[in-house]
């Protein structure tokens, strides 16, 4: 395969994604304008693309990781996310037996919240593992004191937009496995901003290589599922169903942009 | 012993690995490793080229894997060999 042809593939999952995640938005924005389809109609299709973005993710994911050297940080790393992305896929896959086979809501929680909580320290600890590679590398990463001043500002940043976006969400008379779920979610996308801050400052600094956006993609499937799971914790504890497509379009971007770095990543090794 | 330019080497290597690192991690990357490697003379010999090409090549596995960035590296060896003679 050349590396336009590599390109192109990139290229078309971006706007496959790009334009399944404005779809949802536009859902949220202008219901009327979708009247005649019906919310059940977008439920089986969010459904479909996400099983499709995180299957695809991981497959990539892990034939990423087989480029690199067995033993490294780098291979665990994308071994990791792989993993992680297969947890959401059974996750999706455990909710399309009421979304896809019955047309109706998943229940809150049900089964697929195992393979969701599951997934996320793989992906926290891929995040670690990528930071641990950068490092092994020798690339510069800033001095102690530096790393340190990033790591409480991201700490601080975490408590100052957490507290006052969970604590709505903790006074809710929601049962409590919904309410502990509610909040355990965009604790752990917290818990994975942490590492997330290192790699951004690797990224901002591959500004114009070809590798930068691998770890633009990647970071932006942090960021958007970040957002998800604090637009789902609102949307469903507050009662706001009709913003619920909102939530679809971010985990669509996610699990988009982990299938694109995913094949960026396998682009370049293979090119 | 041949004995090449230092910054006319820096520059030969982060003319090629700029395109996948970009230019400003490309020339802190290499300016790092020197350094850190005490090679901060006018000159470079031959064997300090080698060494800082092994780290620099070591620094691009982990983003580009172990084939392309020897890939990467024998082009390295081409542009210096063409720019400074090493």
């Amino acid at each position: 395969m050349t590396a336009i042809s590599n390109r192109r593939g990139e290229v078309a999952c971006v706007a496959a994604v790009g334009f399944m995640a404005l779809l949802f938005l536009a859902q949220a924005a202008l219901p009327g304008l979708f009247a005649g389809m019906g919310r059940g109609t977008f439920m089986v299709v969010g459904c479909l693309t996400k099983l499709v973005l995180e299957g695809l993710g991981a497959l990539l994911a892990h034939r990423a990781a087989g480029g690199f050297d067995p033993g490294t940080h780098v291979r665990r790393a994308w071994r990791l996310l792989s993993l992680g992305l297969l947890g959401f896929f059974l996750a999706q896959l455990a909710l399309s037996r009421y979304q896809i086979a019955r047309g109706v809501q998943s229940p809150f929680p049900s089964l697929a919240d195992v393979f969701f909580v599951a997934a996320y320290p793989l992906l926290i600890a891929a995040l670690v593992s990528f930071v641990k590679a950068y490092q092994e590398a020798g690339f510069p990463m800033g001095s102690a004191s530096e790393r340190w001043t990033l790591m409480g500002l991201v700490l601080a940043l975490c408590l100052g937009l957490g507290y006052p976006m969970l604590a709505p969400v903790a006074g809710t008379a929601a049962p409590p496995l919904e309410k502990l779920l509610n909040l355990a979610y965009p604790l752990l996308d917290l818990a994975l901003l942490v590492p997330t801050a290192f790699l951004l400052r690797v990224t901002l600094r591959l500004q114009g290589g070809n590798v930068q956006r691998v770890w633009v993609a990647l970071l932006v499937g942090v960021l958007a599922l970040a957002g998800g799971d604090i637009a789902f914790a609102y949307f469903s504890t507050l009662d706001m169903a009709r913003l619920e497509p909102v939530v679809d379009a971010l985990f669509i971007a996610s699990y988009g942009s982990f299938a694109w770095g995913s094949l960026a990543q396998r682009n370049l090794l293979s090119r | 012993m041949v004995e090449s330019n230092r910054g006319a080497v820096l520059e030969a290597i982060i003319e090629v690995i700029a395109p996948y690192l970009g230019q400003g991690m490309a020339r802190s990357a290499v300016t790092a490793h020197a350094q850190n490697l005490g090679f901060d003379g006018a000159h470079l010999r031959a064997d300090q080229i080698e060494i800082l090409m092994t780290k620099i090549g070591a620094g691009l596995n982990i983003f580009v894997g172990r084939e392309k960035s020897a890939t990467i590296l024998a082009e390295v060896k081409q542009v210096l060999a063409g720019a400074v003679g090493a």
